[in-house]
């Protein structure tokens, strides 16, 4: 081994086992941990966490219904089963007489008929209207 | 020294917030941090500080810490990173020069820190002599191999880089130093 590489050799030792000494170590330590004490809190408390989930979940059941009673108009109890004739009248399709109907009857009844069963259409259609509308209006309250 | 279970059992506890479990870690390791701080930065003041800074990381980033290495060397690549980084931005302030350090900057209070203070100026002065020229990556991967004695797979997972990028910058950190130790043999 030359001069030189003994030289590096003696050097790199001495470095080695020289340890530099740490003065008031646990002071160090106190003022780690104070500087881990002042830190924001990283972890919220489980309950929070617990609560945060369990709205976030109900939030998007209210949603979906929400979304659903607006998008798909369910069948209104509001309003009973029609007979088939004023299902008939409902859908437009009123264009024949009931099954019991006097073939004999006249014109002028034929009309009289038909006449009250248009007033009765329209009558229902409006109040069916009015009943939409006032349900859409609360929806987009809550919405806004 | 505690063993590696222990240390686990520690870091559990940690990660439920015991900042007692935590200062029981400190205790076990700043002696490692410094050291290492020290013989990267050459300054008590800097060490110290790198010292907190590292396990304050430590703390905040508890439950990343893979088992499957050794926590030391967990410690070793924060402190590193720490170093490197401060290395690195002492190289390009203007007043971060760590040359002409001499025993007359020495501030003596008491019998024990006057000895204290002297170890570590000396050591600042034996380690300054030969590396204050190599960069801050030349540094660490020099510190880490040569003065820690780590190993090569370790230096790797504590740096980062490949098994070549090491061997090379040592290779270059070990040809500059034999350099300066030649140029000052010849001036004898």
């Amino acid at each position: 081994m030359t001069k030189k590489e003994d030289t590096y050799e003696q050097w790199l030792e001495k470095i080695k086992i020289t340890e530099p000494c740490l003065d008031n170590p646990e002071e160090l330590t106190n003022d780690i941990l104070n500087r881990i004490d002042a830190l924001p809190s990283g972890n919220p408390s489980r309950i929070l966490l617990f609560v945060s989930r369990i709205s976030g979940i109900a939030a998007a059941f209210l949603l979906c219904f929400l979304i659903s009673e607006t998008v798909f108009f369910p069948q209104d109890k509001q309003f009973t089963e029609q007979p088939s004739t004023a299902n008939a009248v409902w859908q437009g399709k009123a264009s024949f007489l009931p099954d019991d109907w006097n073939t004999e009857s006249s014109f002028l009844e034929k009309s009289r008929y038909l006449s009250e069963q248009w007033k009765e259409y329209k009558k229902e259609l409006s109040k069916r209207k009015a009943f939409f509308l006032s349900k859409r209006i609360s929806v987009e309250n809550i919405i806004h | 020294m505690m063993n590696e279970k222990e240390i686990q059992v520690l870091i559990d506890k940690c990660k439920k917030q015991d900042t007692a479990a935590f200062a029981a870690l400190v205790a076990e390791y700043r002696q490692l941090v410094f050291r290492l701080a020290f013989r990267l930065l050459c300054d008590e003041e800097e060490a110290r500080d790198m010292v907190q800074e590292t396990f304050v990381k430590v703390w905040l980033s508890l439950d990343k810490y893979n088992r499957e290495y050794r926590f030391s060397t967990w410690i070793y690549t924060i402190a590193g990173n720490v170093c490197y980084d401060r290395l690195r931005s002492l190289q390009h302030s203007p007043s971060g020069s760590m040359q002409g350090v001499s025993l007359a900057n020495i501030s003596l209070s008491s019998g024990e820190d006057m000895e204290q203070s002297l170890i570590n100026k000396e050591l600042k002065e034996l380690i300054l002599r030969f590396t204050h020229e190599l960069t801050p990556k030349q540094k660490l991967v020099f510190t880490l191999r040569e003065i820690e004695g780590l190993e090569v797979s370790e230096v790797e997972a504590i740096t980062g880089m490949s098994a070549e990028k090491i061997k090379s910058n040592l290779y270059q950190a070990r040809k500059q130093i034999r350099i300066k130790i030649n140029l000052m043999e010849d001036n004898l």
